[in-house]
């Protein structure tokens, strides 16, 4: 009776310390790791377990695991000395994950999977050597030729959650000295952090995504550069205008929407310093980034007047041209308005002339509208008339 | 003698039916503007409801005590403030405590009128602080661990309206909404976190992260709408030591709320929280590590 009581106890004490526990302290690693909020594998897809302790002097320490990281799997490299041993390892890596990676005496490391891990994987080996693969096997695809030399097998197991960290480490440290962790980063709570420091904006948010725009980190540098073009609403800096300025030229610059956004900012920051590099982006292979330039042209207004007339006297290209007559008419001053009218004559391309066309309707002075109506007068093609005669009745 | 028995027996029923059509048509008489209201809702006439309003007031006007009048006023008036139709849905639960209380929660709250709703706030209001604090209360304690979803949701809004910080009884209120982040019923502890939200009170901050919010070994169990709309609802409070959890949770590598958290930061935070959101983005991105042993 005595036994069984006392067996009983054991049994529940086990089970409580076994069951829900939240936290488990690794001593042979070196740290302890913790059971993800539940919430995470049904909304982000993510998995493992998340180290909250490194512990001083310890295996992980000193291979420079950190607090915080998220290990979701963990790999054995085994060394392989004859067959048995080889076969061994491969059905063990296959039974868990359906797939081994062998470590080959040239150096390379092939990736073995099968469907199923009941399928044969198709190898006959000589000692640790291949010796044939059946043709159609899942091996024939792998890059595995007879002849190749086996050194080692890595086994790769997932950890889903803390009791298979208990499980599967635990096990892997009994026969091998070294484990390697995968570690996965929710990369929303980054970019989550850039949209809060363009949000929350100040000298501090802007340096800290200014950082993130001279960057390589490619999934974080555009929404940096979203975030910049939100808080530039309250805020300016020499160094954000001449870091804008900067990225908005398509030599450093290579990704579009950051070079748009650049041009936005500058639109909101209107410093006149910028009007050369933004005449230049005018020029810019896409058309979201000549449009955005000449919204900022547009916006910093008068000082941007010569230097846009004297870009209409020069430039040939249609699309340049056609910018530079709506930021003219966005403009809108009396200089504006004559050198529309002097371009006019000039200009072939027939959908620049209509933007030339809308400016000055825009502009809606007499000079302007006594220019519209004696183009109207002598316009020959009927559905550039029936615009004009629109155009002409909207102004008034 | 049975003739007798048979003789008053039938003088009594005749008795009886003469008091009974007396009381019908009595009722009838006195309710004239309320019936002829009635009635016009019921038809096909042009501005029905403004010509029911008018009966109905007139119905008030000779019966003041008139509780259906009143709440007919309250309810149909859509020329009135909400004040006025809050004082006219007051009116007619404080001449019907019994039966207006319940249809202004059960039934009024319902409705997809945001003006009538807001009426109907005023008025549970009112009546909460005009002596019904304990009928009120308990009515809407009753209403939020309902099974019915729209119950709950409605008793949770008038719950917050009652504990306004401003306006209302956040004292009496909020402990008793912080007792419903235990309920058993997610649906109730979701409205109770809603509600405590929209009161804005520092004292629900440590219970709505130690009750919903923690996964711990004790609790290892919370539907994640009602932790998202936790964090949201420390955001309303907006306290510092609503920050200061917020901001422990971002810091928490394994929650799954930390991009909930930091949405929420960046609306009320200041400068104070970019250091740490600049910690987050200089933590290690994916990565393989080697441990010796």
């Amino acid at each position: 009776m005595r036994r069984i009581l006392a067996i009983s106890v054991l049994v529940m004490l086990v089970a409580l310390m076994g069951c829900g526990q939240h936290r488990y302290r690794d001593k042979k690693i070196g740290i302890e790791v913790q059971s993800l909020d539940p919430d995470l594998r049904g909304r982000w897809g993510v998995e493992g377990v998340v180290v909250t302790k490194v512990f001083p002097d310890s295996p992980a320490q000193k291979a420079g695991l950190e607090e915080g990281e998220m290990i979701y799997r963990v790999s054995v490299r085994r060394p392989v000395k004859g067959k048995r041993d080889l076969m061994k390892n491969i059905s063990e890596g296959i039974k868990y994950e359906r797939m081994v990676t062998l470590e080959l005496a040239d150096g390379r490391n092939i990736l073995l999977a099968v469907r199923s891990s009941r399928d044969n994987i198709g190898i006959t080996f000589d000692g640790t050597r291949v010796k044939s693969i059946d043709e159609g096997s899942p091996s024939s695809l792998s890059g595995l030729k007879p002849g190749d030399q086996i050194k080692a097998v890595i086994i790769t197991r997932t950890i889903k959650d803390l009791d298979d960290y208990k499980k599967i480490v635990g096990k892997m440290v009994k026969s091998s000295h070294e484990l390697t962790f995968s570690t996965s980063e929710l990369s929303g709570v980054k970019l989550a952090a850039v949209r809060a420091l363009g949000e929350i904006g100040g000298a501090e948010a802007v340096k800290v995504l200014l950082q993130i725009l001279e960057s390589k980190e490619e999934l974080f540098r555009e929404p940096a550069a979203k975030a910049l073009e939100r808080l530039s609403e309250r805020f300016s800096s020499p160094d954000l205008i001449s870091k804008m300025m900067r990225h908005l030229q398509i030599r450093y610059e290579p990704n579009p929407e950051i070079r748009a956004s650049c041009a936005l900012v500058l639109a909101k920051l209107k410093p006149v310093e910028a009007i050369p590099t933004l005449i230049k982006a005018l020029y810019d292979p896409v058309a979201n980034v000549r449009f955005k330039a000449g919204v900022a042209l547009a916006s910093i207004g008068t000082p941007a007047l010569d230097p846009l007339i004297e870009e209409l006297g020069k430039t040939q290209d249609p699309n340049v041209q056609d910018i530079i007559a709506s930021t003219l008419g966005e403009i809108g001053t009396g200089r504006a308005r004559d050198a529309l009218i002097s371009a006019y004559s000039q200009i072939k391309s027939s959908s620049v002339r209509l933007s030339i066309l809308n400016s000055l309707a825009k502009i809606g002075d007499e000079k302007a509208m006594n220019f519209l109506r004696g183009v109207s007068a002598t316009e020959t093609d009927p559905q550039v008339k029936v615009y004009l005669d629109t155009l002409i009745a909207k102004a008034k | 003698m049975k003739g007798k028995i048979r003789e008053i027996t039938a003088i009594s029923l005749c008795f009886l039916l003469f008091v009974a059509t007396l009381a019908i048509l009595g009722c009838g008489a006195q309710n004239e503007h309320l019936a002829k209201g009635k009635e016009l809702l019921k038809s096909n006439k042009r501005r029905k409801e403004e010509r029911a309003v008018a009966e109905f007031k007139l119905a008030v006007k000779e019966e003041p005590d008139n509780a259906e009048a009143h709440y007919l006023i309250g309810y149909y008036d859509e020329n009135a403030t909400v004040q006025e139709r809050g004082e006219h849905l007051y009116l007619a639960y404080k001449n019907d405590r019994r039966k207006y209380l319940d249809v202004l929660i059960y039934e009024t709250l319902r409705v997809n009128d945001q003006d009538l709703i807001q009426a109907t706030l005023y008025a549970l209001r009112k009546a909460y602080k005009t002596g019904g604090q304990k009928e009120v209360l308990k009515k809407l304690l009753e209403a939020i661990k309902s099974k019915d979803s729209r119950d709950r949701y409605d008793a949770g809004l008038a719950l917050a309206y009652i504990g306004d910080k401003k306006d209302g009884d956040p004292d009496r209120v909020v402990p008793e909404l912080i007792k419903l982040l235990d309920h058993k019923r997610m649906g109730t502890r979701l409205n109770a976190v809603l509600a405590l939200g929209e009161i804005g009170d520092e004292r629900a901050v440590n219970p709505i992260y130690q009750k919903i919010i923690l996964i711990t070994d004790e609790k290892s169990k919370e539907s994640p709408e009602v932790r998202r709309l936790a964090v949201e609802a420390l955001g309303k409070i907006g306290t510092k030591s609503a920050i200061d959890k917020l901001v422990v949770l971002i810091q928490d590598k394994g929650s799954s709320l930390r991009v909930d958290a930091i949405e929420v930061l960046a609306k009320i935070a200041g400068q104070d929280v970019v250091p740490i959101l600049t910690q987050i983005l200089g933590e290690k991105g994916a990565r393989e590590v080697k441990v010796k042993i």
